[in-house]
């Protein structure tokens, strides 16, 4: 009797131990990855983001104070920084592959200034994160473009622009699955209508293409 | 039947000693990586002033900031939380802005690693550039000792504590910068964080808490820094 109450206990004991390691606590729905082979070899995936949707956030940071950061000396070929800062627009969005499920979220962070400098931050959660930086739509130029179709702030809108980005955004970072690829990420946008409150209606096509880095 | 119920017996309470072994397990319960002595430090303060916006599945008692910020409850995305803050050098001087998406880890397992999740900032100073910064941290000691007895038992709250949850992935256990544009284009470097609880009740959840993200770049290479010169 004795015996079987210990057996008992160790079974419990290691049995809740194993548990605890083999569990798999965290897990995420993995959708397949819609990607396709590109001629010249690499991987194309687009993401979308549908608007007024997926927008999480939105805003533009203009009320930081600057100043310099880390004592950092730029290395030979870095862009030296601007005596006088442009805000940056700041964009969250869910982001969706091509059949439209939810796999992600995206962070974009843009001067204001027309071509700006964008940086965006992709996280799969399933899949790993990407980071890319580039030239990316300021929403001045879209604004503007907008204008020149005939709309009019403060009414609404509808109809088609379509507005490449004015240049490819390079990955400067990839972790797990994406680890070790050389991405590109080219922007469209397709603006189908626009709200009484400025809000965007349409979708961001997010064209990426990935290859081998050597 | 008499021998069935003493093995089960016997399970049970192996079970439970298990569970006290887990709870307590020095494995999972320690601090991580502190602040290197020549990092520069971005603090923020949570909720406020710092934090401009903070959307998850409404885990953990958080506030949704602003209220009507769209939740991420997606199967895709379920357990992520993004948060948007303002960083400075103190409270109320915010010299970057930050989106932080954090992810709970595939790899978290409550006897070998803890409760794991991976951080991934993108931080942005205008007119300098930006920093792809990321780090693996261990919240269970922020759970074991905090969110688990108030929030949950509803235990009285010990006061002000420390939490350095950065334990990866780079280098000595450090978080790590990994890209960067602008005028930090081609810097790698470390990076970790801390946090300093100093209210947290089981009603409010986080009421108080000072932040800070720490990044140390690595030297220049001798010729990089004599050209920089």
């Amino acid at each position: 009797m004795k015996r079987l109450f210990v057996f008992g206990l160790v079974v419990g004991f290691a049995g809740t131990l194993a548990g605890a390691y083999l569990f798999p606590w965290v897990s995420y729905t993995r959708y397949p990855s819609e990607t396709s082979v590109v001629a010249n070899g690499g991987r194309a995936e687009q993401f979308v983001i549908r608007l007024p949707a997926d927008r999480i956030e939105s805003h533009v940071a203009t009320d930081l104070a600057g100043g310099t950061m880390l004592g950092a000396a730029p290395l030979e070929g870095a862009t030296p920084p601007s005596a006088e800062p442009a805000p940056a627009q700041v964009d969250h969005y869910k982001l969706r592959d091509r059949a439209g499920n939810v796999v992600g979220i995206a962070a974009r962070h843009a001067v204001t200034q027309d071509p700006g400098a964008t940086a965006w931050l992709l996280a799969v959660p399933s899949r790993g994160a990407l980071m890319l930086a580039g030239t990316g739509q300021s929403a001045a130029a879209i604004e503007a473009m907008l204008v020149e179709r005939g709309w009019t702030r403060g009414e609404t809108w509808t109809g088609e622009l379509v507005v490449p980005g004015p240049g490819a955004a390079g990955s400067v970072a990839a972790t797990r699955e994406f680890a070790g690829l050389e991405v590109e990420l080219a922007e469209l946008w397709t603006i189908t209508g626009v709200e009484a409150d400025g809000e965007l209606r349409g979708t961001i096509e997010l064209n990426t293409v990935g290859r081998r880095g050597t | 039947m008499k021998y069935l119920v003493v093995w089960f017996l016997g399970a049970v309470l192996g079970a439970v000693a298990a569970a006290a072994a887990l709870y307590y397990n020095p494995l999972t319960s320690g601090a991580g990586r502190g602040r290197a002595s020549d990092a520069d430090t971005l603090a923020y303060r949570f909720p406020e002033p710092s934090v401009v916006a903070l959307s998850h599945a409404e885990q953990l008692g958080l506030p949704s900031i602003p209220d009507d910020v769209p939740l991420l409850w997606e199967s895709g995305i379920a357990g992520t939380m993004l948060g948007v803050v303002n960083l400075g050098a103190d409270a109320g001087a915010a010299r970057a802005i930050a989106s932080r998406i954090s992810v709970p880890s595939m790899r978290t397992n409550l006897l070998l690693e803890g409760v794991l999740v991976d951080d991934y900032w993108l931080v942005t100073m205008p007119g300098q550039g930006s920093l792809f910064v990321e780090t693996e941290g261990n919240y269970w000691p922020l759970l074991k000792d905090t969110i688990i007895p108030v929030g949950f038992l509803k235990r009285p709250w010990a006061g002000t504590a420390e939490y350095r949850p950065t334990r990866g992935p780079g280098p000595g256990r450090s978080g790590e910068l990994v890209g960067a544009t602008g005028r930090f284009a081609g810097r790698t470097g470390g990076a970790s964080e801390s946090l300093v609880l100093e209210r947290y009740s089981a009603e409010g959840g986080f009421e108080s808490l000072r932040g800070e993200l720490s990044i140390a770049l690595d030297p220049l290479p001798v010729d990089e820094a004599a050209a920089a010169e």
